[in-house]
């Protein structure tokens, strides 16, 4: 009698049970992405709190004093003098096979007469502070993050508060500057190389004299691109320092928090950087459209 | 080691800035943005289209562009255009200004001079824009072949009306052809169908057999004529034989009348040789005749004469 009794209850039990089941997971899920998404409002209200006030620090003529001064120095020679020889190789490089490519396309679609304008429209204003940026979030981005967050592990920022000097004028504010600074003249250096290298071989593969390739670019050329484009470069800039330093100064006391936080930081470095070209080219569609 | 770098970062910084600021100040030169640039006032029905900094184009080249738009007291749009003095000379008095819409694609703004040598146009002049509106255009092109399709569609419209009309002489074709199939249906033969009697179709077949007899006797004939024609001992065969006897006999005789030819010749230059022969005789006959006479005036006293002949 037990026995069947049992049988029946787990006979007509089931359905119910896996019901049960589904809705606590429905529910867990639920509930997890809630958590997360105010997590990441939380925490894009945090970085935006924080931009303002490095903004408003920027602005403020006190703050850049002497030692200021000097870790910018520095960190414009670590961020944009250092990687010069490299930088220039990888634009004269990336500038000859893209022009190359783009050229010999636009000649097989039959349509070299758009050269100038993809040369300006997608080389200068796209690819150019596209690949200064990736260049530089590697390189520099990465470095910021590890440092704040060792910075924060061995507990030198508390001893920064201890002798009363201001972490954000003397740490981050150096930083961002020197990002922005070197992404927009970064950007502008790469887009000459790979202008006058285009120059080359636009004479060497297409056959094209130097007016011809002169006048075309400034037939395409619009001061509006490019000073949407030293805008982003400028935007990009304060954002691919502003976040690694915000999530190095997440990192707990302990060193294995230290990859983490460079790990989230570069991520978020890379979702910033697509965020800001997809703004940036909806605002040159705006501008064209209305100007 | 400071210094150097200040020193390093200074002349990257100092470098690149100039880098750009060449490069903008030559694309600024060669954009024409330092040049001077003239002013000339154009009115319009209508500012839909126009829009301020929109290109002024000459023969494709953009040689100026739209600096203010403002409405008049008048109601007419009034428009200021800016062109640098270097494109100032195609600005001519009689110089059309044209607004083009196309069907497809934005505004073009442009200016067409015919006579370069007409005065220039003035900055207190006020030229008047036109518009070529593809639309209007196309719209008045297709008027007319709306109102053509319209009226087909009318006679479509009166056509099926006539079609679905009970009493109408479509209904009584169909009547008719209804009646006609179920007429034929009832036949057993096309023939019979097409005839409608059965007594006809009956003379027809008759008709035909008497003719395919007439071809098989016909074809017999036909058949034994060949054989005399053409047979082992035909006609046609003794004739190429006969025929053949000919050719062979004909070139004997061919042969009999070349030696005729030549005897012939040869008797005709035998009879040449006689009469010269002829000649000679006569010609010797003569002379013995000469010398008897000779001789018997030499020598009369001779009781015999006697001659000795040669």
């Amino acid at each position: 009698m037990q026995t069947w009794y049992k049988e029946r209850k787990r006979q007509y039990d089931l359905p119910f049970v896996i019901l049960l089941k589904l809705e606590t997971a429905m529910t867990t899920a639920i509930e997890q992405i809630g958590r997360s998404g105010l997590h990441a409002f939380s925490s894009f209200l945090d970085t935006l709190a924080f931009a303002i006030k490095i903004l408003a620090r920027m602005f403020d003529v006190r703050a850049y004093n002497s030692a200021v001064r000097m870790v910018l120095i520095n960190q414009i020679y670590f961020t944009s003098v250092q990687i010069l020889p490299l930088f220039l190789t990888v634009a004269a490089g990336f500038g000859a096979i893209v022009i190359g490519i783009i050229g010999q396309y636009l000649i097989h679609l039959g349509l070299f007469d758009y050269f100038g304008q993809l040369l300006m429209g997608f080389v200068v204003t796209e690819f150019a502070p596209f690949i200064t940026v990736l260049l530089i979030a590697l390189r520099s981005s990465s470095a910021v993050n590890a440092e704040i967050a060792v910075m924060k592990v061995n507990k030198e920022l508390n001893t920064l508060h201890v002798f009363r000097i201001d972490v954000i004028n003397y740490l981050f504010l150096p930083r961002i500057l020197c990002g922005i600074l070197s992404i927009v003249l970064l950007s502008w250096l790469f887009s000459i190389v790979v202008l006058t290298s285009g120059l080359i071989f636009s004479a060497l593969l297409f056959d094209m004299s130097m007016n011809d390739y002169v006048t075309v670019l400034l037939v395409s050329a619009n001061f509006s691109d490019l000073i949407v484009m030293s805008i982003k470069c400028a935007t990009m800039g304060f954002f691919i320092v502003m976040i690694p330093i915000r999530y190095g100064m997440r990192a707990t006391d302990e060193l294995t928090s230290i990859p983490v936080s460079v790990l989230h930081g570069m991520v978020n470095v890379f979702i910033a950087i697509m965020i800001i070209e997809v703004v940036s080219l909806i605002v040159m569609s705006l501008i064209e459209k209305f100007i | 080691m400071a210094l150097k770098t200040e020193w390093r970062v200074g002349l990257f910084i100092v470098l690149t800035v100039l880098l750009i600021l060449a490069g903008l100040g030559y694309m600024a030169y060669k954009k024409g943005i330092f040049q001077p640039e003239n002013t000339y006032t154009l009115s319009s029905r209508t500012g839909d289209g126009l829009s301020v900094g929109m290109p002024l184009y000459f023969s494709g080249f953009k040689i100026g562009k739209i600096a203010e738009l403002e409405l008049s007291d008048k109601g007419m749009v009034m428009m200021k255009v800016r062109v640098p003095t270097q494109h100032a000379k195609w600005m001519r008095s009689d110089s059309k200004f044209v607004l083009e819409k196309p069907l497809i694609g934005s505004p073009k703004f442009t200016v067409t001079t015919t006579n370069l040598g007409s005065s220039p146009l003035t900055s207190n002049s006020i030229a008047i824009l036109t518009e070529v509106n593809d639309i209007n255009d196309a719209i008045q092109n297709i008027q007319p072949i709306l109102e053509q399709v319209a009226m087909i569609t009318d006679n479509v419209e009166r056509l099926t009306s006539a079609l679905a009309d009970p009493q109408g002489d479509m209904s009584h074709i169909l009547k008719n052809a209804r009646e006609l199939t179920g007429s034929l249906s009832s036949k057993k033969s096309v023939l019979e169908m097409a005839l409608g009697d059965e007594k006809s179709v009956r003379n027809i077949h008759a008709a035909l057999q008497n003719a395919r007899n007439i071809t098989d006797q016909v074809d017999q004939l036909l058949k034994k004529t060949d054989e005399e024609l053409y047979g082992k001992d035909g006609i046609i065969p003794l004739a190429i034989k006969i025929l053949r006897e000919l050719v062979i006999n004909l070139g004997k005789i061919g042969k009999t009348l070349d030696n005729v030819t030549k005897i012939s010749s040869n008797a005709e230059e035998a009879t040449k040789d006689l009469k010269i022969f002829r000649s000679e005789v006569d010609t010797t006959v003569n002379s013995l005749n000469r010398l008897i006479n000779e001789l018997d005036q030499k020598i009369p006293f001779k009781s015999e004469p006697k001659i000795k002949l040669p």
